[in-house]
């Protein structure tokens, strides 16, 4: 991961001093601002302040978060208007920039953000073969199983699905590789910049950049006849219709969701329904016990354990 | 004969001076005419890419050439080098030092200038709205210079020519 360029979205006062600071940008998750309060490093393994020479916690001023956001958005919040609508924003890298202020409303629509109080940056991170020990599981050398991923947050959902991605692209020991369609909607996947990847996604992957899933699934079907087709973080009603739509059309599918465990995820409603058509092949669990991505169990279609 | 040549030699140099000038004239309207172009195609990559500044500059920078160029990249790494200066600090900056030779009067450079701190402020719909009263300021300023132009360009031409004379005479 380059360090500077993760320095260089932060406001002149914090990025001096995380030049000045050594940090393991590798096993760093977050670094959280809030104005009036210290700065937090996040690590796996814990929390801590970011730290001025005379050793004291840096408090985070109202003009570090303003001068901040500028340079994460590129001077251009307007480019960002739909992304912060949901609360966050994706810049190169892949990194999600999430923020909180005072919510401006025009009816029942949130309409932006003012007064913003807290902006969290968290670091995408690549792994490559951190999907080694899943990848016989999910593909054999005719056979791709639909697949769903879940794991509360931050316990590497996102980083196995990009590495599965990879695996499933360029092929792994003697089974080939396929055509994979990503639907990317938070550019986190990928981490698009001007259109071209900036994570390793395989060599046969066509990404759809910050497009909606549902729609997305539906068009990458469409127009680029995958053979696999992966997106992240399934939750919404129009997503579990575009799912049906990848299932009948004979692409595979490869999703993760947020949840516990596979009981409490099939539990919701819509998960309940692609249950009851026993879509998913295989579930794989992440948790977090000494460190992020932990495999807690690979599940079959009925839930039993492979 | 010395005399005589000295004297066409000035008579010549008045009238290079002149044309020179209404030469100026000419190249400061195709200038701003450039850089209404330019706005033009700013508010497009803003209407229809969604991209942000640095983007946009880049991607711009491709259709034009010289110093447009020149100003149009040198703003985007600037932006992107992120180094602590306001957007319209750095596009003042830019345009200053890019538009030394574009030939512009000192209210031109300063509302050409002055497009940086404009921007970057609110919705898609407000950096839209700020271009479109940039491009109608532009536009006001070029109808008032081409209604001049051809009058100030004969201006210059005949005052070149007659300062020529004016001094061949007195040396003769």
């Amino acid at each position: 991961m380059e360090a500077s360029q993760i320095q260089n979205l932060f406001a002149g006062n914090i990025r001096r001093l995380l030049v000045q600071t050594e940090i393991d940008y590798d096993r760093l998750y977050e670094i959280r601002l809030r104005a009036g309060r210290p700065l937090f490093l996040t690590y796996d393994k814990g929390e801590c302040f970011l730290r001025t020479k005379g050793r004291e916690p840096y408090v985070v001023t109202r003009e570090d978060l303003k001068e901040t956001l500028e340079y994460v958005s590129g001077y251009s919040l307007y480019a960002y208007e739909d992304e912060l609508r949901q609360g966050y924003m994706s810049v190169q890298g892949g990194h999600r920039v999430g923020v909180t202020g005072k919510v401006i409303l025009d009816g029942d629509r949130i309409r932006g953000m003012k007064y913003i109080s807290c902006i969290n940056v968290r670091l995408a991170h690549q792994i490559p073969g951190c999907a080694d020990a899943v990848m016989p599981y999910i593909r054999k050398e005719k056979w791709t199983a639909h697949t769903l991923i879940i794991s509360p947050p931050r316990c590497g959902k996102t980083t196995l699905l990009r590495d599965v991605i990879r695996q499933l692209s360029n092929g792994f020991g003697k089974i080939p590789g396929v055509t994979v369609g990503v639907v990317d909607e938070r550019s986190e996947l990928a981490g698009c910049y001007q259109g071209i990847p900036q994570n390793d996604l395989g060599m046969r992957t066509d990404v759809l950049d910050c497009c909606p899933k549902a729609q997305g699934m539906q068009m990458l079907i469409r127009a680029m006849s995958p053979a696999v087709v992966a997106v992240d973080e399934l939750g919404k009603e129009e997503d579990f219709r575009a799912v049906e739509a990848v299932i009948h059309s004979g692409c595979r599918l490869i999703a993760t969701a947020h949840g516990e465990n596979v009981e409490a995820v099939l539990a919701t409603p819509f998960f309940a329904g692609l249950k009851k058509m026993r879509v998913f092949d295989r579930y794989i669990v992440l948790g977090k016990e000494k460190r992020a991505g932990i495999i807690r169990g690979i599940f079959d279609g009925r839930g039993v354990p492979c | 004969m010395l005399k005589f040549a000295g004297i066409l030699m000035i008579f010549i140099a008045g009238t290079g001076m002149g044309t020179a000038k209404s030469m100026e004239l000419t190249k400061r309207e195709r200038n701003l005419k450039k850089f209404l172009w330019l706005t033009s195609c700013l508010k497009g990559t803003v209407r229809c890419g969604n991209s942000c500044f640095p983007e946009a500059f880049l991607e711009i920078s491709e259709k034009f050439d010289g110093m447009y160029q020149e100003f149009l990249q040198s703003l985007a790494d600037r932006l992107k080098g992120q180094e602590g200066q306001t957007l319209g600090q750095i596009f003042r900056d830019c345009a200053k030092k890019e538009f030394r030779t574009a030939g512009f009067s000192a209210e031109e450079m300063e509302l050409i200038a002055s497009l940086g701190d404009r921007l970057g402020y609110l919705d898609r719909e407000m950096q839209l709205r700020q271009l479109d009263i940039f491009e109608e300021e532009l536009c006001r300023r070029l109808d008032f210079l081409a209604c001049q132009l051809p009058e100030k360009k004969k201006l210059c031409r005949n005052l070149g020519i007659l300062g020529g004379i004016f001094l061949g005479v007195l040396l003769w």
